[in-house]
């Protein structure tokens, strides 16, 4: 059941800032005369858009005298056509304009361009939205009938329906919405056009190799290849295509449904399929992430941002009792809970076990930094004073973790409970690890029943969540070996969101 | 207080951004010095808030972004709002930046600095008083729709058509990005710095 807070609290923002219609801005203030939470919340935006708005530095500005290029001609944009169906006889003044002739020349003929430019620039008008270019590494073309053209970042708007190709180096594409998709060199992708909301809804991809990235709520989007679709929501997974007779899918996070030949497959993030023309997708297998998204980094080596030290995370606050804090690792001894040198002996052997230096102070937090190449293990629940090895009530295991690299790592999570500890195939999941701070959620009813993402599949198992033994944590094998040293960080492992 | 001109005709009877704009395109190229005057500092704003940029990068893609705009004057469609045009190239030239060649989260301090005294700076910074740094450093756990649109919103004035023309996207998706980063960057600034009033 809404209530009125409900209705009125989203637009508390359009109120502030005056792009409410005189009737809804009426009706949120008389909501405010009656609701002090709301209030509350309104006064806070203020005092936040007041921050935001001042304490940025400025600037010393350079005079433009002293940076201006000798005439507009030397500057680095070129103008390009990005919409390729303009009259050869409108590109051909284009081209007499770009070569550098002075403007002035061409009073008249600067007229028709303009006028022509004013077609193309439609979506300033307040138009349809379109999709532009992100970036590019290397070249990108329109492409319309026979003819190409170079496309760059700032190029402006696409057309809705334009085909774009990419020579040597990748490109990214921003579709109306928020998708991103990422094209690999020597790919083709026909953008389609947006819907009733102005929200792109799907792509064609006719040769090559892209990814894409779909927000968290967007609502359904498609990848369309020549032998069937990938219908996706929320998520990130990528398409290979050989030839067009032959699709290779896999999936980074989250889940994707793949058709073709009347079939369609569930693709869990860390499992690829091979779908073929006709017969449609196979059985999913499982890969390494790591391997799969190699394309997207420029540099096989790995570059490291700047520590943890320029990335902090905030948590908010929760309730009186909606969370319960295992380890935040803010004491120096809380490293006894993972695997180390002051463990009991079932870990001394470990080599792992030393490698560990224990938590590190980080913006006045603790964390646990561990090198890529070593496996977590905690230890058991039952045998270190104050972790408890019952976690029924909770709906949530959440802690925070830290991706040093440039470039999505998978990394997994196993849990087991004290009848099963020492097999091999209880709860476990891969969670890809974006760059920077990630927050990792594992909802406690699918561990308990063994589902992945909602889903029961070969890789949970129910666990007992009334007698937990213990958890490890890592990068897969693959990932191992490519990062080797290279530090991770691991922080504020807790139970959340009591249950009834 | 967001700034009050967004390069509107005033009664004071300054020229608005379009005209000039217009007018550069038409041969009067001295005239873009005004506006690189204008909408300098925000650019640069814009690059260092938004994609965590120091301030030297961000100066530099300012330029670098002016540059351009220069160069292309000829194909600026005069119905279009300027600084919904600017901002666009400017969110495409950092989007290119970041993503070519720099770390993403390179935060303050250039990259110049050894490892151990990046470490330095950057604990001498997490103990900076400074509301500045402060609100900079809880701006940037915003994702990056939120921090673009807030951004553009609070520190630049714009309007959620103006912004939505930007960002390629719609008012509503606007809406929801600035309400939501505002929320954001409330409860944390708070949970960590105390009352967003107290300051």
């Amino acid at each position: 059941m809404s209530t009125p807070c409900d209705r009125f609290e989203p637009m508390l923002s359009a109120l502030l800032d005056g792009e409410l219609s005189s009737d809804d801005a009426s009706e949120v203030r008389g909501h405010l005369d009656d609701c002090e939470s709301c209030r509350g919340e309104f006064e806070e935006l203020r005092s936040a858009a007041g921050l935001i708005a001042t304490g940025a530095p400025t600037f010393r500005i350079r005079p433009w005298s002293e940076i201006a290029p000798a005439s507009r001609e030397q500057a680095p944009a070129k103008p390009a056509e990005f919409v390729p169906t303009k009259s050869r006889k409108a590109r051909a003044l284009d081209r007499r304009v770009s070569r550098g002739t002075p403007w002035t020349r061409y009073a008249a003929a600067a007229a028709v361009v303009l006028a022509a430019a004013a077609v193309y620039m439609t979506s300033f008008r307040g138009g349809e939205p379109r999709a532009t270019v992100a970036w590019t590494e290397g070249d990108l073309y329109a492409v319309a009938g026979g003819d190409e053209s170079p496309l760059d970042a700032e190029r402006g708007p696409l057309a809705p329906e334009a085909v774009l190709r990419t020579g040597q180096g990748r490109s990214e594409l921003a579709l109306p919405g928020g998708v991103a998709i990422e094209m690999n060199s020597g790919s083709r992708v026909r953008l389609a056009g947006v819907d009733g909301r102005g929200l792109a809804r799907r792509i064609y991809l006719e040769s090559g190799q892209a990814t894409a990235r779909v927000p968290e709520g967007y609502g359904s989007f498609k990848m369309v290849y020549p032998s069937g679709l990938v219908a996706v929501t929320g998520t990130e997974f990528d398409v290979r295509l050989e030839g067009s007779s032959r699709a290779e899918v896999t999936t980074f996070r989250g889940s994707v449904k793949v058709s073709g030949g009347g079939r369609t497959v569930d693709l869990v993030a860390g499992m690829s399929v091979v779908a073929r023309r006709g017969d449609g997708p196979g059985e999913p297998v499982k890969v390494s992430l790591l391997e799969r998204s190699a394309w997207r980094r420029s540099d096989r080596r790995q570059e490291l941002a700047t520590s943890m030290l320029d990335r902090p995370y905030f948590v908010e606050s929760v309730p009186e009792g909606q969370r319960r804090v295992l380890v935040d690792f803010e004491d120096p001894d809380d490293i006894k809970y993972f695997g180390d040198s002051t463990v009991p002996e079932r870990f001394a052997s470990r080599s792992d076990a030393f490698r560990l230096d224990g938590p590190r102070r980080v913006q006045g937090r603790g964390a646990l930094e561990f090198p890529a190449d070593v496996g977590l293990s905690s230890l058991e629940y039952a045998s270190v004073k104050g972790l408890p090895k019952d976690w029924t009530g909770w709906r949530w295991m959440r802690f925070e973790v830290f991706n040093p690299t440039q470039s999505p790592v998978p990394s997994i999570i196993a849990l087991k409970d004290r009848g099963h500890a020492d097999a091999g195939d209880r709860y476990n999941r891969v969670y890809v690890l974006d760059p920077g701070w990630n927050r990792i959620e594992v909802d406690l009813a699918d561990v308990a029943a063994g589902r992945i993402d909602g889903r029961k599949g070969e890789y949970g198992k129910g666990i007992d969540l009334s007698n937990m033994h213990h958890m490890t944590y890592g990068l897969p094998e693959s990932a191992m070996a490519e990062l080797g040293g290279v530090k991770f960080a691991l922080d504020f492992i807790r139970l959340e969101g009591r249950l009834e | 207080m967001a700034p009050v001109s967004n390069g509107e005709a005033s009664a004071a009877g300054r020229v608005s951004d379009e005209t000039l704009m217009t007018r550069v395109a038409a041969g009067e190229e001295e005239l873009y010095g005004e506006l690189y005057e204008r909408h300098f500092g925000g650019v640069a704003r814009f690059a260092m808030r938004v994609f965590s940029m120091n301030a030297h990068d961000a100066e530099e893609a300012a330029q670098t972004v002016f540059m351009k705009v220069y160069g292309a004057a000829g194909r600026y469609d005069v119905k279009a709002k300027f600084t919904s045009y600017l901002y666009r190239v400017a969110r495409n030239e950092c989007l290119k930046m970041v993503a070519k060649k720099r770390p993403i989260y390179a935060g303050a301090g250039g990259s110049d600095e050894t490892g151990a005294s990046r470490t330095e700076n950057a604990a001498r910074r997490m103990e900076a008083e400074e509301l500045g740094e402060r609100i900079a450093q809880v701006f940037g756990t915003l994702s990056i729709e939120q921090r673009t649109a807030v951004q553009l919103r609070d520190g630049e004035g714009m309007s959620y058509e103006q912004i939505a023309a930007t960002m390629d996207a719609t008012v509503a998706a606007v809406n929801t990005w600035i309400h939501r980063g505002r929320k954001s960057f409330a409860a944390r600034f708070r949970e960590n710095y105390g009352d967003v009033y107290a300051v």
